[in-house]
């Protein structure tokens, strides 16, 4: 009768066990955001463009980055702070082309596919002849609470792309856009004083 | 007859060593009795000890015990973190400069938290490297000089704020759009 007993404690420990494993691993593959695009597709542009800026931004890095910008004592830093306080990721490319169409519209476009999935919704489409341009701005959000946002840009010679993971201030952004000065930040150097001020 | 034959198998009789031999093949063949185990001849009272029935409950506790402690350090490392860097922070002096109404950076180099500067965009390096580069950056104390922000907060603080900056920029071109169009149309309502 105890043989049974540690046979049946033998099987349920095994079954738990493997329950417990794809439990964790099931929890690994959702803990990636899905507000997070894949720019796997992008990875292509890089050789052709001439220009490429490409910033990813999440993690300890973000934290370290939020913690800098509180410490700023600047008018617009004190803004920026305040309207990333819910950021949990920036990520963006821009590519910029020599010549007209000299990439692949459909590498973008598989960009744009992924906003069709649930939950992204469509803010604002923009398209323009002049330059070939497709302006695509989504936003996800889960209840009240913002999620994501995406903006897609594509021209005739330049591609920018942006995701934004977690709650921000969009307008607080636009209203900085293009305003944000990176502050002078001293750097100790090695064997080098400060300079008194 | 006789009954010596039959009763210690001595003497002669004939007519009982004739049924004896008429009966042979279902005379008696002792065999060896089986060889009982300690514990089955002591009636089982001593615990198995089953290899078997030990080692498989003890990698399931374990597996099931990793599985909640990864998720247990992952839900709560960013926590600890926090309270660590807090932690450092209440301990750092308060300094002022009054000449200077924008200075920056109250921060000791020596609690600079261990970020590398990442190899790629975004990335994060050897904590060793990181340990590294907190040296360099304190560098010999001197009275008087200012604590400024590490490599590693500089370059975090600059990649935010490039992305940022080329974040509010697309918006903002984005709604130059939107309202051009809006201004567009009103202004062919007007002249209808």
């Amino acid at each position: 009768m105890r043989k049974g007993i540690m046979k049946t404690i033998t099987r349920h420990s095994i079954k738990f066990s493997l329950m417990a494993i794809m439990l964790y691993g099931a929890g690994s593959a959702s803990a990636q955001d899905p507000a997070r695009l894949n720019f796997e597709k992008l990875n292509g542009l890089e050789a052709k463009a001439r220009d490429v800026v490409e910033v990813n931004i999440d993690g300890k890095l973000l934290d370290l980055a939020k913690r800098v910008v509180a410490k700023v004592k600047d008018q617009d830093a004190a803004k920026v702070a305040q309207a990333i306080t819910g950021l949990r990721g920036i990520y963006v490319r821009v590519y910029t082309f020599e010549k007209e169409n000299e990439y692949d519209p459909a590498d973008v476009d598989q960009i744009r596919a992924q906003l069709n999935a649930p939950g992204w919704e469509r803010l604002a489409n923009v398209r323009s002849k002049r330059n070939n341009q497709k302006v695509d701005v989504f936003t996800m959000f889960s209840g009240d609470k913002m999620d994501g946002v995406a903006v897609v840009i594509s021209e005739s010679k330049s591609i920018a792309v942006v995701n934004v993971i977690g709650m921000v201030d969009i307008e607080l952004l636009v209203e900085l856009g293009g305003k944000l000065n990176i502050p002078r930040i001293d750097i100790e150097k090695d064997g080098e004083p400060k300079p008194k001020k | 007859m006789k009954d010596d034959y039959l009763w210690d198998n001595t003497g002669k009789d004939s007519e009982i060593e004739k049924i004896e031999s008429s009966l042979s093949m279902f005379r008696y063949k002792p065999i060896d009795a089986p060889k009982l185990s300690v514990a089955e001849s002591e009636g089982s009272r001593r615990r198995i000890w089953d290899l078997r029935y030990v080692l498989v409950p003890a990698f399931a506790a374990i597996v099931i015990g990793a599985v909640v402690a990864g998720l247990w350090f992952r839900t709560s490392s960013d926590e600890i973190v926090a309270k660590i860097e807090s932690g450092i922070e209440s301990r750092r002096p308060a300094q002022s400069d009054p000449a200077t109404g924008d200075k920056i950076g109250e921060i000791n180099p020596q609690d600079a938290p261990l970020v590398s500067p990442p190899h790629k965009a975004g990335g994060q390096g050897d904590p060793r490297v990181a340990m590294a580069n907190r040296k360099r950056a304190i560098g010999p104390k001197r009275k008087g000089v200012e604590p400024a922000l590490t490599r590693e907060e500089k370059y975090a603080y600059d990649r935010l704020m490039l992305a940022l900056s080329i974040t509010g920029s697309k918006l903002r071109m984005v709604q130059d759009k939107v309202n051009g169009l809006e201004v567009e149309k009103t202004g062919s309502k007007n002249e209808r």
